[in-house]
């Protein structure tokens, strides 16, 4: 009988234990992309918005912009940011970020580097298959170039200590006239992020 | 109707128990951790292919699974299937990350820190050491760069820059804890340290020749490497340098520091560190550059697997029981001196391969930092198992003596736990070679010892070539930039 109440006692307590090392059904939801909710010290999606709009406002505010904006649209090309942290970051989407919002704003006019193999390859086709008529084909070296570059960065430091972890972002834009070379606005934006150890846990 | 005694019952649904609580899938409490590897890396040195999606399946859902996959990491690199590795690598570092940042006092911590206690260390989650952790990083960095991603390749680098300067600050934090821990519990581990150490003993030269147990010159090598393809030279310099002052006698780390200085203006900067490089003692030109007619090849040679842990049984005075026979992890095989090996382009000698990491010593030093640890450890379960020994006398005579004395046995395994696949030391050659395909081969005290694959160079490019021998395997990767 003592045998049989121990065995019975020791059921419940497997039971908690493997709920404990992490059978329980885990649940996600939706969040807000802008929450301010940081999960951790990586760079996220709040992080990758908050810059994109930043830095944008930045750039539109900026007097000589919006007096090179007023009465025109320039033409501007989107280089790839440049990550120089210590996490994969798809610097392609943050790049995408601050194009969209760009052209959001009706300032500027885009030319677009990344599909240039592609067109390439249209072009000789329109020109040289022979299967399009000349006359509503597109011609080579018509094209628009750009007059301004927009470039960045992407830069992390961080500090370990005991029970924290300190991790300073910085990204960079700058916006580079290409017939002058000259840098017309630069800006940065700082993200700090603090993570302590928690006294207790599972 | 009783069959066993209530204790011998109760102590083995304990340890079932904690079993469970700490991830029975794959634990190595009652088997030694090199006989799981064993039957992979017989595999991998005779050529075999490894089953890679079943490989290790159960150990990366235990508590180790940053150390099994980081053994599935590099087993997939050796097989090439890069893709595989380079998740594998980055669940290693996720796990690594999870353990790093776990609250100080958890629920499943107490529960395995007492299974540990009753069995042995191998019951807790293995701590991935420094010198693993910064490998790791720079491994994931030549995937990165057989996929062509140099902004991977860049984060890899910088995440091993960082576990290289982290690692000291832990590495102290580390030995500290141990000397609280046996103030703490009145115990003097000197004595136990002392026999334990003996152990070590004709590994100490070996020991002498690494400045600590986890920086390597490879790792801030491949780091400078990488900074130039991303063209910052200035970071460059600076691993650059760093690897020199790990590995001073390096002629291409001297080479590159001397060619980045005059690039960068700071030819003053390598002599003032007191490397005296004006003199470049192999007669190589320091500042030569790709040509036209010339290509750049960097040629990293990963030899051998690390050596495994061994156990053995050392006699510890434990207070209250007397001389107790415990089990401990050692490197008890010296191996034998590498001589120097050459690389061959048919009739012509390209230039010597040097060692940048002989991760044997960095494995050899860390575990032997670690015997305080393990002695001061070992001791507390000496004794609570003393206690439970005398506690199953009393109650049930000498039956209780003999099962409690059985348990003891078999639960008295060594922690042999570590990364098994690493190679036992990385090998570095940078040379120009003309333009073409290459056969090169290379040659040790006169002998061709393995001839490589075609090597292709192209002019003005940088070809980077890694090679991976292992038993009777020789892979070869190639990447130009």
């Amino acid at each position: 009988m003592y045998q049989k109440c121990k065995t019975a006692g020791i059921i419940p307590l497997l039971a908690a234990l493997s709920l404990l090392s992490g059978c329980a059904t885990p649940t996600v939801q939706y969040g807000d992309p802008l929450s301010q909710q940081a999960l951790s010290t990586d760079f996220g999606s709040a992080d990758l918005q908050q810059i994109a709009a930043t830095m944008v406002d930045s750039l539109l505010a900026f007097p000589p912009v919006a007096e090179i904006t007023a009465t025109r649209r320039p033409v501007i090309s989107v280089d790839r940011i440049k990550n120089k942290s210590m996490q994969h970051i798809d610097m392609e989407a943050v790049t995408d970020s601050i194009r969209a919002k760009l052209i959001k704003s009706g300032k500027f006019t885009f030319v677009d580097r990344s599909t240039e193999a592609a067109v390439l390859e249209e072009l000789k086709y329109q020109q040289n298959s022979g299967m399009v008529d000349p006359e509503k084909a597109v011609e080579m070296g018509k094209q628009h170039g750009a007059e301004y570059i927009l470039s960045g960065n992407f830069a992390e430091i961080e500090q370990r200590g005991d029970d924290v972890r300190d991790v300073y972002y910085k990204f960079t834009l700058n916006l580079k006239n290409l017939r002058t070379g000259l840098l017309e606005w630069s800006d940065e934006k700082e993200i700090r992020k603090v993570w302590k150890r928690s006294t207790f846990g599972m | 109707m009783r069959v066993f005694p209530a204790g011998t019952l109760r102590t083995t649904v304990l340890v079932a128990v904690l079993a469970f609580a700490s991830g029975c899938a794959s634990t190595t409490i009652f088997t030694p951790y090199t006989a799981r590897m064993n039957p992979l890396i017989e595999q991998l040195k005779s050529g075999r292919q490894v089953n890679l999606s079943r490989c290790l399946a159960s150990g990366r859902q235990s508590t180790d699974s940053a150390l099994y996959s980081l053994e599935l990491g590099r087993i997939a690199q050796i097989q090439g299937d890069v893709d595989l590795s380079i998740r594998s690598y980055a669940d290693a570092a996720e796990a690594i990350r999870i353990a790093d940042d776990k609250a100080k006092i958890t629920a499943s911590g107490a529960l395995t820190q007492a299974g540990a206690i009753l069995t042995n260390d191998n019951a807790l989650p293995y701590r991935v050491d420094g010198y693993e952790r910064i490998l790791l990083h720079s491994f994931q960095a030549m995937n990165y760069l057989v996929k062509k991603n140099l902004e991977g390749a860049g984060v890899e680098i910088r995440r091993a820059n960082g576990e290289q300067a982290e690692a000291l600050k832990r590495h102290e934090e580390e030995l500290e804890d141990a000397r609280a821990e046996a103030g703490q519990n009145k115990l003097s581990p000197a004595e136990g340290t002392g026999r334990v150490y003996a152990h070590f003993a004709v590994l100490d030269r070996i020991i002498g020749t690494v400045k600590n147990s986890f920086q390597n010159a490879y790792s801030f090598y491949v780091s400078g490497m990488v900074y130039e393809l991303l063209n910052q030279p200035n970071d460059a310099y600076i691993d650059y340098k760093k690897a020199l002052e790990i590995r001073p006698d390096s002629i291409y780390v001297q080479r590159d520091v001397t060619r980045l200085a005059r690039q960068l203006g700071m030819e003053e900067g390598p002599n003032r560190s007191g490397t005296g490089l004006k003199q470049d003692k192999a007669g190589g030109d320091v500042s030569a550059l790709p040509d036209a007619e010339t290509g750049e090849l960097l040629l990293f040679v990963e030899e051998d697997l690390v050596p495994q842990k061994e156990e053995v049984k050392i006699p510890i005075p434990v207070p209250g029981t007397g001389l107790i026979s415990i089990a401990f992890p050692v490197y008890g095989h010296q191996w034998s001196e590498d001589s120097p090996i050459r690389v061959m382009d048919g009739e012509n000698s390209v230039g010597p391969l040097e060692t940048l990491c002989d991760t044997r010593a960095l494995a050899v030093k860390a575990l032997k930092e670690k015997v305080p640890v393990m002695v001061t450890r070992q001791m507390i379960r000496g004794i609570a198992k003393g206690i439970a020994a005398r506690k199953s006398r009393e109650k049930f005579g000498s039956l209780g003596e003999l099962s409690a004395f059985l348990y003891n046995y078999l639960s008295e395994n060594a922690d042999l736990r570590s990364w098994n696949t690493l190679p036992a030391r990385v090998q570095v050659l940078r040379a120009m070679l003309p333009a073409g395909k290459h056969e090169l081969f290379l040659e040790q005290e006169g002998d061709a010892v393995a001839c490589l694959p075609e090597v292709g160079i192209d002019s003005g490019a940088r070809t980077i070539v890694r090679v991976i021998r292992a038993g009777s395997t020789v892979k070869l990767s190639q990447m130009t930039f």
